[in-house]
């Protein structure tokens, strides 16, 4: 089972707003579309990554921080390939690549230095730190000597196609190696130039004996699509040509680029390799180190690469029957709209917190093709959801989310989110701000529900059944799902996470069970509660409004209420004030759910464990 | 006993990746045109002797024009030199096109099977992709070729 990378898909399109006569817009847009298919190809073709490689000489300013533009969302990849998903399966299966893995889309620098003052100065360079990957191209004898030695970057990449300035020593390649750096071998001027063929091979020839694969690394370099080719035939070139062995080939452009993948992000999202800045909680909170649990840290995905990662390939095959679909708008990233940078996709919070590090970068450059992209990422979702994710700039109080959106919304969907939120499978989830949990209400519609739940529900594993209104219940290893989602889906509950003890968890998501019933709560009345929810979920359940036909399995839920208030986890729950319907007289939260349950009869039974209980059928909360 | 050992490789054209999407194909495939796009490289990249020592069990056994597989054929030593040939044919003719390995194996019944399974897939992202302009005659086309994998001989 191996991932396949092409570490270097060329990225020059330039983004300066200044600078633009049509010509180079023009110039540009054919740039773009190249780079689009070079990704869309390498992903057809079973590719798990790929990486856009911008060339540069000279010294990197300030203003070529890393783009927010380069990765792709999944609806510009879709548009050039309708048949992406299927392609992409059919090609992992046959090159025994696992189909779950998202494909990720990383950035990277090439610097092309000439000297080891430059090689020294690179080093230490925080623009640098915006790519993900960092690479090094020596020009000259002594660049190369330093950056064996010395430099802090990921990858020496050396251009074959030219007569090699320098000669490649074996005791500096020795030290580079010992130290972890990775070579870099491109193979795309074997295959469009003829004449380079001959240069390129002696010399690489010669790098990879001295090698002997060990941290040796192919990638495509390929300036046209045409140029670009599948894992397995790139393995018998390295292997026929080169003279590595097949095993020691297919490492290398799999196994070594993923362990490159790791250290250098693990470079970029760590200070000095041990220490996360994140921003962990919204200014009001503070942190509650009971809820960091562990499974955070085991679940985390090293090779994320925050928005450059799709949904995995089932969730585009899913996705392909209506482009309407909210594969897009869960893309969306909305804490950084909250920063004012709109981004396209966001999953992981290690975005979120990497803006944190780039604190002093506020709005792309260029946004033009951001902002095309952007809307092609709108006009994809529901039209509902554009006034939202406007409002969604402002705090959240103002956030007014369209009602006749909300209808079919499964309850599930936010009590699998508290479940999430007590299980905290993801260490991200806790950035999620506020704002972010209005999403789980934007994001779904009347034909959507599904969609998102199965999101929901694939990262539950299984907690979840098939219920009306989730199509899926996949298990899958929920650091492959987009984690956006999560954090969207978890968001809502984390707030009464970190605010709440479990005692007051339950008494919440009854609260949530009534919602269901079309009641709107108000506001007087949840600040009454003695659980202190936070206000953006006060916001949420104020302008929710669901189907009855939901989340049924009241049955016994008396007999679990009365077991509660044994226990004494549910404290007062005769606070409670709602707004009935019918007759606006305040009940107590059992006769609400009695209610409930009279009306909607279901099949399932509340099970009380020690710490942990499940109300089957419907929805399940899991906490340990 | 010394048997003439072959690899049958199934593989798929990707003809000229940089046309839009919807227009119909620059060139067709067949038989005669792969074939001799891939001597051509073989010769280009191992000379004149390289291409006759592979000549004798070369053979384009099969190619569907429509989904754009083909089965190829080549004797067990050199099937990984007629790998790289392959992977280095840049154009059928004036199109730029490109080589993908699907699948690689020593029997024809295996390949057959393979064959078959990359075939109807590829049937079926073709479908997805061009949409209504699937005409019978092109379905009609595409399920003579499926039989045609299935009377492959030694």
């Amino acid at each position: 089972m191996a991932l396949f990378f092409d570490l270097s898909v060329p990225y020059l399109e330039r983004e300066h707003g200044a600078s633009s006569s049509t010509g180079a817009a023009a110039e540009n847009k054919a740039l773009r579309s190249a780079r689009l298919r070079a990704a869309v190809k390498a992903l057809e073709l079973g590719y798990a990554g790929v990486a856009y490689d911008r060339p540069f000489r000279g010294v990197v300013a300030d203003s070529d921080r890393s783009r927010s533009a380069a990765p792709f969302p999944l609806p510009s990849l879709l548009a050039a390939a309708p048949s992406l998903a299927a392609a992409a399966a059919l090609h992992r299966r046959l090159l025994r690549s696992p189909p779950s893995p998202p494909f990720r889309q990383f950035s990277r620098i090439t610097l092309s230095l000439d000297s080891p003052a430059a090689v020294a100065s690179s080093s230490s360079n925080p623009v640098l730190r915006t790519y993900d990957i960092v690479a090094i191209r020596p020009l000259n004898q002594a660049a190369f000597d330093h950056a064996c030695k010395f430099s802090e970057v990921d990858m020496i990449s050396i251009d074959f196609s030219q007569k090699l300035p320098f000669r490649l020593k074996l005791p500096l390649v020795e030290v580079a190696i010992k130290r972890g750096l990775h070579f870099e071998i491109t193979y795309s001027h074997l295959i469009a130039d003829v004449n380079v063929r001959r240069q390129m091979l002696a010399d690489a020839k010669l790098l990879v004996e001295w090698t002997r694969g060990k941290n040796v690394i192919i990638s495509s370099a390929a300036s046209s699509v045409n140029d670009i080719r599948g894992p397995y035939d790139v393995t018998n070139l390295v292997v026929f040509l080169l003279g590595l062995s097949m095993e020691r080939a297919k490492a290398a452009i799999s196994t070594n680029c993923r362990s490159l993948l790791v250290k250098a992000l693990r470079k970029k999202h760590f200070y000095k390799e041990t220490i996360r800045i994140e921003r962990i909680l919204p200014d009001n909170e503070q942190f509650d180190s009971k809820k960091f649990l562990l499974s955070n840290l085991i679940n985390w995905d090293p090779i994320s690469s925050g928005e450059g990662d799709l949904p995995s390939l089932d969730d585009i095959a899913n996705s392909t029957p209506s482009k309407k679909q909210n594969a897009s708008s869960k893309a969306i990233d909305f804490t950084s709209i909250t920063d004012g940078t709109p981004f396209l996709l966001s999953h992981n919070a290690t975005i979120i917190s990497s803006s944190n590090n780039l604190s002093a970068c506020a709005v792309p450059d260029e946004v033009s093709q951001q902002d095309e992209a952007n809307e092609v990422l709108i006009e994809n979702s529901l039209s509902t959801s554009v006034t939202a994710l406007e409002e969604q700039i402002s705090p959240p109080e103002t956030i007014l989310v369209p009602l006749d959106n909300i209808e079919k919304l499964p309850v599930e969907a936010i009590l699998a989110s508290e479940a999430d939120a007590l299980q905290s499978d993801h260490m991200e989830l806790e950035d999620c701000n506020t704002t972010v949990g209005d999403t789980v209400l934007l994001s779904s519609d009347a034909n959507l529900s599904s969609f998102t739940v199965t999101e929901n529900t694939q990262t539950y594993n299984g907690f979840l059944e098939d219920d009306e209104g989730s199509k899926h219940c996949e298990t899958e290893a929920h650091k492959d799902v987009t984690e956006l989602m999560k954090c969207i889906a978890s968001a809502s509950g984390n707030q009464d996470q970190t605010q709440l003890n479990d005692d007051n968890y339950y008494s919440n998501s009854m609260k949530d069970d009534m919602h269901t019933e079309g009641v709107k709560v108000r506001t007087a009345e949840r600040e009454a509660s003695p659980e202190e929810v936070a206000s953006a979920h006060d916001e949420e359940w104020q302008n929710f409004t669901t189907e009855p036909a939901l989340t049924g399995q009241r049955e016994g839920l008396d007999a679990f209420l009365e077991e509660m208030h044994a226990m004494d986890v549910i404290k007062d729950t005769n606070v409670v004030e709602r707004e009935d319907i019918p007759s606006g007289n305040t009940v107590s939260l059992e006769k609400i759910l009695i209610k409930e349950e009279e009306r909607m009869p279901s099949r399932c039974s509340a099970t009380i464990g020690a710490k942990s209980f499940e109300v089957k059928s419907g929805s399940r909360f899991c906490s340990n | 006993m010394v048997q003439f050992k072959n690899r049958y490789m199934v593989m798929e054209v990707f003809v000229d990746a940089n046309r839009e999407l919807g227009d119909n194909d620059p060139i067709i495939l067949s038989a005669f045109n792969v074939s001799k796009a891939i001597k051509d490289s073989i010769q280009l990249n191992f000379g004149e002797c390289g291409l006759a020592v592979s000549l004798g069990s070369f053979q384009v056994k099969y190619v569907n024009p429509t989904t754009k597989i083909c089965i190829i054929r080549t004797s067990r030593e050199d099937h990984q030199k007629v790998w790289s040939a392959i992977t280095m044919v840049r154009s059928i003719g004036k199109c730029p096109v490109s080589f993908n390995l699907l699948d690689l194996s020593g029997s024809i019944k295996a390949c057959k099977r393979a064959a078959l399974m990359c075939d109807e897939a590829k049937f079926e992202q073709y479908r997805l992709a061009a949409g209504d302009l699937v005409t019978p005659e092109i379905t009609d086309v595409v399920k003579s070729c499926f039989e045609k994998i299935k009377a492959l001989e030694k």
